[in-house]
């Protein structure tokens, strides 16, 4: 239950991440590729590599013979060490507000 | 801080100039973009449709008047009307030696009879009696060269024209203009210099018909209309043609369809060039060839682009005719059909039959015998030549054009469309944004553990076919077996061990007040 809800957390943090980055990026990004389309392109390349090498990192961890419950493992263990203290000062920070709040 | 006004008040004030200048200038440019492509096509429209340039019906006696039109370059046309009577026709000299060889098909009536009682270099009759429809044409072949000079004696006028082609260089000039004595000359020039665009062929007078770049001096107070130049003639715009045939293994075959060199009676291209992309416009194969059509084999399903180039050396060609790039779309998904260019419409006809195609074909080479498809589908003649579909071009276009978007449900420029920063920026590979959210997304799926093992394809130069990198682990449990299940209990234990002496610290460091800190993901 508790794993859940920090994956949530952790999912909607991510969201939030890509959405401003997103967001903030945008007119950069398109400034960039009408002014000076060629360092587009490059920054495109660039990004297309990374893809290229997430896409081969699954096969990487097949052919070092890690096994998948290992990776698993420690991708909980670190969004729990990283979403776990987030949700307790939301839950201080909630019950402080309520506290102030209360008539 | 004046300064900085003032500096900031002449920039505006420049700008403002420019901007101006600009709206001003913009109307201009317009009309000039605008106004010759408006100006050539209607050229090109008049020459098509001859016009009676009515250049000297002012100047003579009405009734002995000759209107001179340029249909061609190499046909100079005269209405006659009235009673003319032609005193001299001779050819001309290249180097003093009179030509006459092609003399009896350098003057033709209107109704394409050709006058053989020309073949003098010098003779004389009745206009009349050669032409009695009144209208005459002077035909100038490229094969020889020549110089006709007719003069024409009237009752009470006198004209002249005077016609020099060139052969063997292939170029014609020509001058037409009144001299002192109301005489209309008309002079081709031999010109190594002109250049020249050559349209459709006609079958009218059996000619080639040739643009000329006419050096047309024309009379003082002259407004009548002008005969054009070729330099403002746009090039005749011609797509290399070829057939593609997609097969049910993925290979794609190129065959010939050299309906476009018939057309224009083109000699054969120096070489071709055949590029194949796939749907990212990234180039898997591009072949130069002299003859043989290439083949493109086992290609991965999915849709890819084909260009066609036509490349010739001859500058007579090039000035003529501008070699377009021919582009298909396909689609490689296993299934079988083909694609055919349709110069009419400068666009596909794409072919895909469920259906088997068979027939006899007695001799290679012969045309298949007629095999009905499914008829509520297509009607096309069909069959297979040499195991690859032979479809009927002409009843292809006839019966109806299948586009290739159309086909697909997709329309073919929605491929480019997607080139738009907003469809890319959606995917996550589009500028600084691919950058950043890459690792991001490794992340994510590291969190939602799932990285599980793809075969890793790599598409390798200079080859067909892409480096296939098969995941390891089944082959690991296949030969090593129990020493790899020993392996993965190791790696297992060992990230146990350094998670729960994680799990212990963060603990231990909860039960210390001073350290109540948010650790976060530094990003």
């Amino acid at each position: 239950m508790t794993s859940d809800i920090v994956t949530f957390v952790f999912n909607i943090i991510i969201s939030l991440v890509f959405f401003l980055i997103k967001l903030l990026l945008l007119p950069i990004d398109l400034l960039i590729q009408q002014f000076i389309p060629s360092v587009s392109s490059a920054f495109t390349a660039v990004g297309t590599f990374l893809t290229l090498i997430a896409s081969g990192l699954g096969w990487a961890i097949s052919a070092v013979g890690i096994p998948y419950s290992a990776i698993a493992l420690v991708a909980t263990y670190w969004i729990f060490k990283l979403g776990f203290p987030i949700i307790m000062w939301g839950i201080k920070l909630a019950i402080k507000w309520y506290v102030a709040l209360k008539p | 801080m004046m300064l900085l006004w003032k500096n900031k008040l002449t920039n505006l004030r420049q700008f403002g100039l420019l901007f101006f200048s600009a709206i001003l200038l913009l109307p201009s440019f317009l009309l000039i973009i605008f106004g010759n492509s408006v100006s050539a096509s209607s050229i090109y429209d008049d020459i098509f449709t001859p016009v009676e340039a009515a250049v000297v019906s002012e100047k003579g006696n009405p009734s002995n008047s000759i209107d001179i039109s340029l249909i061609w370059s190499s046909l100079i046309a005269g209405t006659y009307s009235g009673d003319l009577n032609y005193t001299r026709l001779s050819s001309c000299t290249t180097g003093g030696t009179p030509i006459s060889t092609h003399w009896a098909n350098t003057l033709i009536s209107e109704d394409g009879a050709w006058s053989t009682s020309i073949a003098n270099q010098t003779f004389g009759g009745n206009m009349a009696g050669m032409s009695n429809a009144g209208d005459f044409l002077i035909v100038g072949f490229k094969e020889h060269k020549s110089t006709v000079s007719l003069e024409f004696t009237g009752p009470e006028t006198n004209a002249q024209i005077n016609y020099t082609g060139s052969g063997g260089s292939t170029n014609y000039a020509a001058t037409i203009y009144l001299n002192s004595s109301d005489e209309l000359i008309v002079t081709c020039y031999s010109s190594t210099l002109a250049t020249f665009a050559r349209v459709e062929p006609s079958d009218d007078f059996n000619v080639q018909p040739w643009f000329t770049t006419f050096d047309i001096t024309y009379p003082s107070g002259y407004e009548g209309p002008e005969i054009p130049s070729s330099a403002s003639l746009p090039k005749i715009q011609i797509y290399p043609t070829v057939m593609i045939v997609v097969q049910e293994n993925n290979n794609v075959r190129l065959n010939g369809d050299n309906t476009w060199l018939d057309t224009y009676n083109l000699p054969n291209p120096d070489y071709m060039i055949y590029t194949l992309t796939n749907e990212a416009e990234e180039v898997i194969e591009a072949t130069r060839l002299f003859g043989p059509y290439p083949q493109f084999d086992s290609l991965p399903n999915g849709n890819y682009r084909v260009f066609v180039n036509a490349i010739y050396t001859d500058e007579d060609i090039l000035a003529q005719y501008e070699f377009m790039t021919t582009e298909f779309f396909i689609s490689v998904d296993g299934t079988a059909y083909s694609v055919f260019w349709n110069p009419a419409e400068n666009s596909y006809c794409s072919v895909r039959g469920g259906y088997e195609w068979n027939c006899e074909i007695s001799q290679p080479g012969d045309e298949p015998s007629l095999i009905t498809g499914e008829p509520e589908e297509w009607t096309a003649e069909e069959c297979t030549v040499d195991g690859y579909p032979w479809i009927d071009l002409g009843a292809c276009v006839r019966n109806g054009l299948h586009y290739f978007g159309e086909y697909l449900g997709i329309n073919g420029p929605s491929i480019t469309d997607s080139s738009s920063p907003f469809f890319q920026f959606d995917t996550n590979t589009f500028g600084l944004t691919s950058i950043l959210v890459a690792p991001i997304t490794i992340l994510n799926n590291l969190a939602g553990a799932e990285y599980t093992c793809n075969t890793v394809e790599l598409p390798l130069p200079y080859m067909s076919d892409d480096l296939e990198l098969p995941c390891m682990n089944t082959y690991y449990i296949t030969y090593l077996g129990d020493l790899y299940t020993l392996w993965q209990t190791v790696i297992n234990g060992i990230v146990s061990y350094f998670v729960i002496v994680g799990i212990l610290r963060m603990v231990k460091d909860a039960k210390d007040p001073q350290k109540d800190k948010i650790e976060v993901l530094a990003l």
